[in-house]
């Protein structure tokens, strides 16, 4: 089993006819995901790679292929409107790769996400994959194997970095999930590891944060309290100058709380087992866990 | 996107937010006509107009004394003020050893305040909503309030469809004590266009320390700070065209040209990485090795490779680099791209430095194989432990 997704999800990709969406799509299709249609407005009627039915909108794709995701790729200015697309079209999980997303824009997909029964991934996100399933995203196919580690991370190299340290030391993976790096966002950190933890077949969690905002202490506040399985922890930005936004939208040393010292103490105090170093990842995960 | 005190202030005063009385020069031949145009004032203050805070207690690069914001009695003092701040370099706190450029003044009236008050608004992550806070404690650092006395800021959740709400002004004026009806009113139209500036141009910070509360019980904005979200600028030309790229690092503005996110910081190593995660990664394990970054760089994954080029053009210009390295792990960033990239910014020159390459995802082998082939000298690291390790021997540090 696996987290949101797995070899029976159907996906729409919103913007699919563009250069990084066509790119990504044919990687996802070769790995085995089920593309089942293409969204993109004006292109409604054709195909993608003479394969993938293109509508024009969301509530077709539902209608006719019984898409049950979204993965968007449309450009920042109308990706948030592709967001609330997709919720209106009742698509129980949307994620969005797409960054650079305004966060006005953000806040009222916030507001809509209230009052719907749709998960976000995203936006600013490498996607999810599903080992030997699915893979809705941009992450290199080659570095995943299948397994029972959960990955939740807020960057997305950093989790190809996580995952291939993982599969290098024969630790597969059950499903990785890139939250994404921007401040407004959908499934945080505590939601994905809930998950985890309620999923007969992950035995493991790793999750990969960084400096800036409290995701990482609320999800250790969970784990303190609900999660048996080992659960073993990164977070990024230890060298960081304060005051420097590093490129994510939240990556930014503002006070002591949102130091990594201050971080990784509270990650500690959880008994989630912190890696020294980013190269130390998955031997910090299979120490914890007593795995080689 | 930062911009000065006095483009704050004149976007507050276009919302109706009441605003003290000032005008700006940008040349010494602009101080008489402006100051006459201000009016003759029992007190002038004088304000550097740079980027970083702590202006009052900075000093100038050339040994002027006293400060970048002063307050004088006479037009005359006021002028003279202006006019040796201007062209000159503002060292500060927040932005030593370098400092920044005075290109503009603002000289404004001064008022006395009777009481000093805190209000922003900004988003509020933890919530996901905006949220307006507020003090009567306003004036100094809010970091230190927060730290010192959080019970003395009010907070308010902003809705971001239906907006600020009336009774959410009422309420916070009356705990702010501000009891007469005309002030209630400038409280109002201050929190009114505060809020339609942070949501119709896509702000991440407004944020006025301190709204005076005046002698005659009105009140009045004498400071402004306006910070613009990165992401909303491309909707917004007027806000662009506030842009001081004198106030930036002259390598953060030429890689900004090509969508990438460039920071300069004082180490040793520079890094060509992908994504902001693994970009602080190799920060942070260079760190573990007692190894210096120069600099912060995310090329993004979808960075075409003349930006990948300028990209390492950038590195290969800090005269402070021992040594170079190129941390990839693409998604749809190519080794063979970064490779071109790195390999067309050399222009076929010879590369002088030691050089450490760690990549991985698409088209890794090719890429590395084309830098091994041009590049004699470069290191080859399967992982990013023995990147830390090339890069320490490299740089001749001891651990």
């Amino acid at each position: 089993m696996a987290i949101l997704v797995d070899e029976n999800t159907r996906i729409m990709v919103a913007g699919i006819t563009g250069k990084a969406a066509t790119f990504h799509s044919r990687h996802c299709l070769e790995y085995g995901a089920k593309i089942v249609a293409g969204l993109r407005p004006g292109k409604g009627g054709q195909k993608f790679d003479g394969a993938v039915p293109i509508y024009d909108t969301a509530r077709e794709a539902v209608d006719e292929q019984s898409a049950n995701a979204a993965l968007i790729f449309v450009p920042p200015a109308g990706a948030a409107d592709s967001i609330l697309e997709a919720i209106d079209a009742k698509i129980p999980l949307v994620v969005c790769i797409t960054e650079g997303i305004p966060s006005t824009d953000m806040l009222r997909v916030r507001e809509r996400l209230r009052e719907s029964a749709t998960t976000l991934i995203g936006p600013n996100s490498p996607g999810i994959i599903s080992p030997g399933k699915t893979k809705l995203g941009i992450m290199p196919s080659y570095i995943h194997r299948p397994g029972s580690v959960g990955v939740v991370s807020r960057s997305g190299t950093l989790t190809f970095e996580t995952v291939w340290q993982l599969t290098r030391r024969g630790i597969g993976q059950s499903t990785c999930v890139g939250i994404g790096g921007d401040g407004i966002h959908g499934l945080n950190h505590r939601d994905v590891i809930q998950l985890f933890n309620e999923d007969p077949e992950t035995e493991g969690i790793i999750m990969v944060g960084e400096i800036g905002g409290e995701e990482e202490e609320e999800a250790a506040d969970y784990v303190r309290r609900h999660v048996k399985k080992p659960v073993a922890a990164f977070i990024a930005g230890a060298s960081a100058p304060p005051g420097r936004r590093m490129g994510h939208a939240g990556a930014i040393v503002s006070g002591k709380k949102s130091g990594a010292a201050y971080k990784i103490a509270a990650l500690e105090a959880a008994g989630i087992a912190v890696a020294k170093n980013p190269g130390l990842i998955a031997e910090t995960y299979a120490e914890r866990a007593g795995v080689r | 996107m930062k911009v000065h005190e006095y483009q704050a202030k004149a976007l507050l005063a276009a919302y109706d937010v009441p605003v003290e009385s000032g005008v700006v020069i940008f040349s010494p031949g602009e101080i008489e006509a402006a100051l006459d145009r201000l009016g003759p004032q029992p007190r002038y203050a004088v304000k550097a107009q740079i980027h970083a805070g702590g202006r009052g207690l900075g000093h100038f690069a050339d040994g002027f004394e006293g400060g970048g914001v002063r307050l004088v009695s006479d037009r005359k003092e006021a002028a003279r003020l202006a006019g040796r701040m201007l062209g000159n370099r503002l060292i500060t706190k927040q932005n030593e050893p370098h400092g920044a450029p005075v290109t503009a003044i603002w000289i404004a009236e001064v008022i006395e305040p009777q009481a000093q008050i805190y209000v922003s608004i900004l988003i509020d992550r933890a919530a996901q909503r905006p949220v307006l806070l507020a003090s009567r404690d306003g004036g100094g650092e809010i970091e230190d309030l927060a730290e010192r006395s959080p019970e003395k800021i009010f907070r308010e959740h902003i809705h971001p469809t239906f907006g600020l709400e009336e009774f959410q002004i009422r309420k916070l004026a009356f705990r702010l004590g501000l009891g007469e009806d005309v002030q209630r009113e400038d409280f109002a139209a201050t929190l009114r266009g505060m809020w339609r500036i942070l949501w119709e141009k896509d702000a991440s910070l407004v944020e006025i320390n301190p709204l005076a509360l005046t002698a005659a019980g009105r009140l009045v904005a004498i400071d402004g700070k306006i910070n613009f979200e990165d992401n909303g600028l491309f909707r917004h030309e007027d806000i662009r065209a506030l842009r001081d790229v004198q106030q930036e690092d002259p390598k953060e503005v030429w890689a900004s040209q090509f969508g990438l996110t460039y920071l300069a910081l004082d180490g040793t190593a520079a890094c060509l990485t992908n994504g902001a995660g693994l970009a602080m990664a190799t920060m942070d394990m260079l760190n573990a090795f007692g190894v210096r970054p120069a600099n912060f760089l995310d090329l993004g994954d979808n960075s075409p490779v003349e930006a990948i080029r300028e990209a390492f053009k950038i590195l290969l210009s800090d005269s402070q680099v021992e040594c170079l390295l190129i941390n990839i792990f693409g998604g749809a960033m190519k080794g063979t791209m970064v490779a071109e990239g790195v390999l067309g910014a050399l222009e076929g020159r010879k590369l002088e430095k030691p050089l450490v390459v760690r990549m991985e995802g698409a088209s890794a082998e090719e890429g590395r194989r084309m830098l091994r082939e041009a590049i004699p000298q470069a290191l080859f690291a399967e992982d990013l432990r023995s990147l830390g390790e090339l890069v320490r021997r490299a740089t001749g540090k001891k651990l």
